[in-house]
C-alpha cells in the first residue's frame, strides 16, 4: 500500500531524530552512551558510529543516513556525529529556502512537490560547488591559517617539535573517542608504532595505507587488563597455538613455509566418487589408498626436511596424519591461521604461499629471526592447553604484565611470534582493555586514527574531479609535496608544483574547536558577495551562503554551554595554536563536507517510500546496501 | 481560513488577546474579537459579517485522508468539493510574500514543537525503542516500537496535541472559553471606541484597557517588542458557573473605560471578592479536582492583584 507523506517533514524529522540522539554525546563536553545487552553485558562508548549503528532502526531513510555515516567513517575514521549536525542543518537550510522561494519554472500538482524540486535543485547545486570549487577555497582560505606538517616531520624522532604536532593531533583525536584520562598514553604508543612502520616503503604515505589494510593482523586484543598495559612486540603476532609440540632451536635463521591447501589429499571430498576394487588384478581399498597418501605425505615431509623447513603454516586445518609426521620431524606446525595475518606474514617475508605441495622453490621459503609461543592474558578461545611462557629476558616489556600471570592450567590463547629480516622490523600492537567491549572500543579507536592519519596524509589531486576518484596514481605527485616549508609562516602556494595550483596540502591541519567551519563560513560569504547573482539565475539565493549558514551548526554546538565563547571565537579571524583546543585534520573536514552534500543529495531524490508486505531483500541491516533501499523507496 | 481568495486569517500567537499560549484568530472587521475555535470564527463571521469562508490547504489535506477513508453517500459530494477546493489552489498564482509575524509565531511554534518532539525520539530510541518505518496516522510523527511490540506514537501521547486543545469534549478549558465565547457572541455588539495603541505607546502610558486585539497591531506590539500590559483580570460573569469552579479565572476583556483609578480600583475589589470566594470555597471542598481547581484560581487572583498593584504604581 503505498501512503503519500510530505518528504521534507520525513526527512527533517528522522535526521532531527538522529540528531538528538548523538548531540548529548557531542563535543568535547559530550557524554558517553552507555550500551547494556540483554546478556548484562555494558559498555561505554562515544563513538558516534557506534551509538548510531546500535539503534533499532526500521525507517529506510534512517538507515540509508546510518549507512552513509558509517562508510564514512570507514574512509575517514572520524566525523560521524559532525556529520549528522551538517546533514539535520543542511536539511533544515534546504528547507527554509525552498518554501520560501519555490522553484516555479515548471508546474506542480502541490505546494509540496514545487518546494520538494526546489530542494533536489538546490543539492545538486550545492553538490556541484563542492566539487568544483570548495577545494581551492579551502586552499586558500582555510589552509593559510593552519600549519602543514611534512612527512619527515611525521616521521621525525619522538619529542621534537615537529613530531609534537602529530601527537598533538593524535592525543585531541582520542580525546575525543576515549576521554582524557589516557589520551596522552595511547597518542604516544600509536606514535610509536608509526615510527616502527614507516620506513616500509619509499613512498610517504603509503606506510600509512600498509597500516591501515593490515590492521586487524597486526594488532591483537588482550582483555583483562588495562589499557596501560598495551605495549608494541617485536615482529608479527600469530593469534594461533602451536599444532605440534614445539622444539627449542636454537639455530638461525628458521626456515618457514606457508600451506594453502590440505598436504594429504583428502579421502573423499563433495562430488567425488571412489571406484574401489574395480577392474584390475588387485584388490584396491580404501585401506590401500590412505596408505598411499601417507606414503607420499612422508616424502614430502622428508623434502621440507632436507630444505631445512623447521615450521609449518597453513591456512585450512591439516590431517592426524601430517601433525603426527611434522612432530616426528620436530617441526613446529600452526594450522588455521587467517587469511590476512597469512597474507601480511607473506607481504613481510617476501614468501608467497605453496599451493602445489610438491613443488617448493626457494621462493616460497621466509626466514625468521626467531619464533617463540608467547602468553597474551587469559583468553577463552579453543579447548587448547597453553604452553608456559620462554620469554627471553630482552623483551622486558613482555615479562612485565605477563609475569603476573601464574602458569596455572586455565585456558588461553598462546600465539606465536616471529621476526622478519626484512629492511623493516615489524612490530606488533597488543591493545589491553578491561572488557572485551573496551578493548573492542580501544582497538576501534586505534584503527580510526591510523584512517584519520592517512586520509590527512594522502594527496588530493588538483583537478576538481570527486575526491572517489583518488587512485594510487595520486602517490606520482606526492614528490613535489615532500618540501614544503614547515615554519611558522603560511603555506603559499609558490611552493606547489606550478602545474597544480591552489591545492589542498597533504598534512595540513588546524586547530579544532570549530576554527575550520568558521574560517570556511567566511570565505564563503566573501564568495557569495563577490560572485555576481548572475551565477544562481534560477534561485536567487547562492548556495554557498547556504552552506556558509550551515556550517555554524557545529560550532554552535561545540559551544553550547557558553555562547560567549562562541561569538569571541567567531569574531577571531586568525588563528592562533591555543594550547586547549586541540588539532584537526583539515582533509578530514573537507571529506566530511563532501559526504555530506552527497547524502543530502541523495536524501533528497527519495519521493516516496512505498512499504510492502513482503520483504524485497533478505538481507541483514548491516548488510543492506543503499542501492537497494533507494530502489525499494524510489520504486 | 481563507475569504474567498481576497483575505486570510491566521492563527496568532499574539499575547494582546485574552488568549496568550493559544492559537487564536482575530477577526478582521471586528475591532476585539478574538476566537480561539475555527468553527466559532467561522460562524462569527457568517453570522455578523455576512463571509463565507473555507479551510486553507494543509487542513484541506487532512480533510482528503479522513473522507477518502470515510464511508457513505455525501462522500462523493464531499470529494468533489475537495478537488474543487485543490484546483482552485492548483490555479491560484502563488506569490510569495513575506509570513507576517504572527505567522512566524506560528512557524516558530511549530519548529519547537518538532524540535521536542525530535528530542523526546531521541531518548526513546537511546532506551532500545525501535523507529518504524510508519507515520502516525493523526499528525504524521514516525512511529516507536517498544520491546513490547506496541506501537507508539511520541506527539500523540506526550504532547498535548495542537488540536486536541480545541475540543470542548478533551478539555475542561476549552469548554469554559466555548461558553464564554457563545456569550460574548450573544451580547450586543456594542464595541466602544479605544485608543488607537498602534503609534509607540510607552508602558507608563495611563490606560488600563487591553491594547486592542487586531492583527496589525500584534504584529506591532510583536515587532517592537514592547511589554504588553497585562490585562486585568475581572471576575466572569455572574451567569458563569460559581457553584462548580471549572477552572480558574481567565482574564477577560475588560470594559474600555478611559479613567483609571475607578476601574483599577473595581478591578481591585472584584478580585479580592472572587479571591474570598474562592477561599470559603476551598475550606469546604471536598473533591481533588474541585480543590486544585480552586487552588489555581486563587493563583490567578494572586497574579492580577500584582499586575494591578503595578499598574497603579
Amino acid at each position: 500500500m503505498c501512503s503519500f507523506f510530505c518528504p521534507f517533514m520525513s526527512h527533517g524529522s528522522v535526521v532531527g531524530v538522529l540528531e538528538a540522539v548523538i548531540l548529548r554525546s557531542f563535543g568535547p563536553e559530550g557524554g558517553q552512551v552507555l550500551f547494556t545487552r540483554d546478556t548484562g553485558q555494558a559498555m561505554l562508548s562515544r563513538s558516534g558510529t557506534h551509538i548510531l549503528r546500535a539503534l533499532h532502526l526500521e525507517h529506510p531513510l534512517a538507515r540509508m543516513v546510518v549507512e552513509c555515516v558509517w562508510k564514512h567513517s570507514t574512509v575517514t575514521g572520524d566525523g560521524s556525529k559532525t556529520f549528522i549536525l551538517l546533514l539535520a542543518s543542511l536539511l533544515r537550510k534546504i528547507h527554509t529556502t525552498a518554501s520560501r522561494e519555490p522553484h516555479v519554472s515548471h508546474s506542480y500538482n502541490s505546494l509540496e512537490a514545487a518546494e520538494a524540486a526546489t530542494a533536489r535543485h538546490l543539492a545538486d547545486k550545492l553538490l556541484a560547488f563542492a566539487l568544483k570549487e570548495l577545494d581551492d577555497l579551502i586552499a586558500m582560505e582555510v589552509a593559510p591559517h593552519g600549519r602543514c606538517v611534512s612527512w619527515e616531520d611525521f616521521t621525525a624522532e619522538m619529542h621534537s617539535p615537529a613530531n609534537h604536532y602529530v601527537q598533538k593531533l593524535l592525543a585531541s583525536f582520542f580525546h575525543m573517542r576515549l576521554g582524557y584520562v589516557h589520551c596522552a598514553f595511547i597518542s604516544e604508543l600509536t606514535c610509536e608504532l608509526l615510527n616502527h612502520w614507516k620506513c616500509i616503503d619509499n613512498l610517504p604515505y603509503f606506510a600509512l595505507q600498509f597500516l591501515k589494510d593490515n590492521f586487524p593482523a597486526i594488532h591483537t586484543p588482550v582483555s583483562g587488563f588495562p589499557i596501560t598495559s598495551s605495549r608494541l612486540i617485536e615482529g608479527q603476532v600469530i593469534h594461533r597455538d602451536f599444532a605440534t609440540p614445539y622444539p627449542q632451536t636454537d639455530h638461525q635463521p628458521i626456515k618457514a613455509v606457508v600451506f594453502t591447501g590440505y598436504l594429504q589429499p583428502r579421502l573423499l571430498n563433495t562430488g567425488d566418487v571412489l571406484e574401489v576394487g574395480c577392474g584390475g588384478t588387485e584388490e584396491r581399498s580404501i585401506v590401500d589408498f590412505s596408505a598411499w597418501t601417507e606414503r607420499s605425505l612422508q616424502c614430502l615431509i622428508a623434502n621440507l626436511q632436507s630444505l631445512g623447513v623447521s615450521v609449518l603454516l597453513s591456512v585450512v586445518k591439516q590431517s592426524a596424519a601430517v601433525l603426527a609426521l611434522a612432530t616426528q620431524a620436530e617441526m613446529c606446525f600452526v594450522d588455521c591461521v587467517s587469511e590476512d595475518e597469512l597474507s601480511l606474514f607473506a607481504q613481510l617475508s617476501g614468501a608467497t604461499p605453496i599451493s602445489d605441495c610438491w613443488r617448493i622453490e626457494p621462493e616460497h621459503i621466509a626466514e625468521l629471526t626467531f619464533c617463540r609461543p608467547i602468553l597474551l592474558g587469559p583468553h577463552r578461545y579453543e579447548n587448547m592447553p597453553f604452553f608456559s611462557l620462554t620469554c627471553k629476558a630482552t623483551h622486558l616489556h613482555a615479562k612485565n604484565y605477563l609475569g603476573t600471570i601464574h602458569t596455572s592450567h586455565l585456558q588461553t590463547l598462546v600465539a606465536d611470534v616471529f621476526i622478519i629480516r626484512v629492511k623493516v622490523k615489524p612490530y606488533s600492537l597488543i591493545i589491553c582493555g578491561s572488557g572485551e567491549g573496551q578493548t573492542d572500543q580501544y582497538a576501534c579507536a586505534f584503527q580510526d586514527a591510523i584512517r584519520m592519519l592517512f586520509t590527512t596524509w594522502e594527496p588530493i589531486p588538483a583537478t576538481g574531479t570527486t575526491a572517489a576518484k583518488r587512485t594510487v596514481q595520486s602517490d606520482k605527485r606526492t614528490s613535489s609535496y615532500t618540501h614544503v616549508l614547515t615554519d611558522s609562516s603560511t603555506c603559499t602556494s609558490s611552493n606547489l608544483n606550478p602545474l597544480h595550483k591552489c591545492v589542498l596540502q597533504p598534512g595540513c591541519i588546524m586547530p579544532a574547536g570549530g576554527t575550520f567551519e568558521f574560517l570556511l563560513h567566511h570565505a564563503l560569504l566573501k564568495l557569495s558577495h563577490s560572485c555576481s547573482a548572475s551565477n544562481d539565475t534560477n534561485i536567487g539565493v547562492p548556495v554557498s551562503r547556504l552552506l556558509a549558514s550551515a556550517l555554524l551548526s557545529v560550532p554552535k554546538q561545540i559551544y553550547s554551554h557558553s555562547p560567549g565563547q562562541f561569538l569571541q571565537t567567531r569574531t577571531r579571524h586568525n588563528a592562533i595554536f591555543t594550547q586547549d583546543m586541540g588539532l584537526e585534520s583539515v582533509s578530514c573536514k573537507y571529506e566530511l563536507l563532501l559526504a555530506v552534500l552527497q547524502c543530502v543529495t541523495s536524501l533528497l531524490r527519495v519521493d516516496t517510500i512505498l512499504r510492502t508486505h513482503t520483504a524485497l531483500h533478505t538481507q541483514s541491516l548491516a548488510d543492506t546496501s543503499w542501492e537497494s533501499t533507494e530502489d525499494e523507496a524510489e520504486n | 481560513m481563507a475569504l474567498n481568495g481576497e483575505k486570510f486569517v491566521v492563527a496568532c500567537f499574539c499575547k494582546d488577546s485574552k488568549w496568550t499560549s493559544r492559537s487564536h484568530y482575530h477577526c478582521p472587521h471586528c475591532k476585539f474579537r478574538a476566537f480561539t475555535r475555527s468553527a466559532v470564527f467561522k460562524k462569527h463571521l457568517k453570522s455578523k459579517h455576512g463571509i463565507q469562508s473555507h479551510m486553507r490547504r494543509e487542513k484541506a489535506s487532512m480533510i482528503y485522508k479522513k473522507v477518502e477513508n470515510s464511508t457513505g453517500e455525501s462522500k462523493d459530494e464531499q470529494m468533489g468539493v475537495l478537488k474543487e477546493l485543490q484546483s482552485w489552489e492548483g490555479d491560484e498564482d502563488f506569490e510569495w510574500e513575506p509570513p507576517s509575524e504572527a505567522e512566524m509565531k506560528v512557524i516558530q511554534a511549530r519548529r519547537e514543537r518538532q524540535d521536542k518532539i525530535s528530542k523526546l525520539m531521541g531518548d526513546y530510541l537511546l532506551k532500545g525503542y525501535k523507529m518504524l518505518g510508519d507515520c502516525c496516522d493523526v499528525c504524521g510523527t514516525i512511529l516507536l516500537q517498544d520491546r513490547q511490540q506496541k506501537k507508539y506514537c511520541v506527539s500523540c501521547q506526550e504532547l498535548d496535541s495542537d488540536i486536541d486543545k480545541d475540543n470542548p469534549a478533551l478539555n475542561a478549558q476549552a469548554a469554559l472559553s466555548q461558553v464564554r465565547e457563545r456569550q460574548l457572541a450573544a451580547q450586543s455588539p456594542a464595541p466602544s471606541q479605544t485608543p488607537e495603541l498602534n503609534g509607540g505607546p510607552s508602558n507608563g502610558q495611563p490606560s488600563v484597557s487591553v491594547p486592542q486585539p487586531r492583527p496589525e497591531h500584534c504584529e506591532g506590539a510583536a515587532a517592537g517588542g514592547r511589554a504588553l500590559l497585562p490585562p486585568p483580570a475581572v471576575p466572569p460573569p455572574p451567569a458563569a458557573p460559581s457553584t462548580t469552579a471549572l477552572a480558574p479565572t481567565r482574564p477577560a476583556v475588560c470594559p474600555q473605560n478611559p479613567a483609571l483609578r475607578p476601574v483599577l480600583q473595581e478591578a481591585e475589589e472584584a478580585v479580592l471578592t472572587k479571591l474570598r470566594w474562592a477561599t470559603t470555597q476551598l475550606q469546604g471542598a471536598a473533591s481533588l479536582e474541585a480543590s486544585i481547581q480552586l487552588c489555581s484560581l486563587i493563583t490567578s487572583c494572586a497574579n492580577s492583584l500584582r499586575s494591578l498593584k503595578e499598574l497603579s504604581q
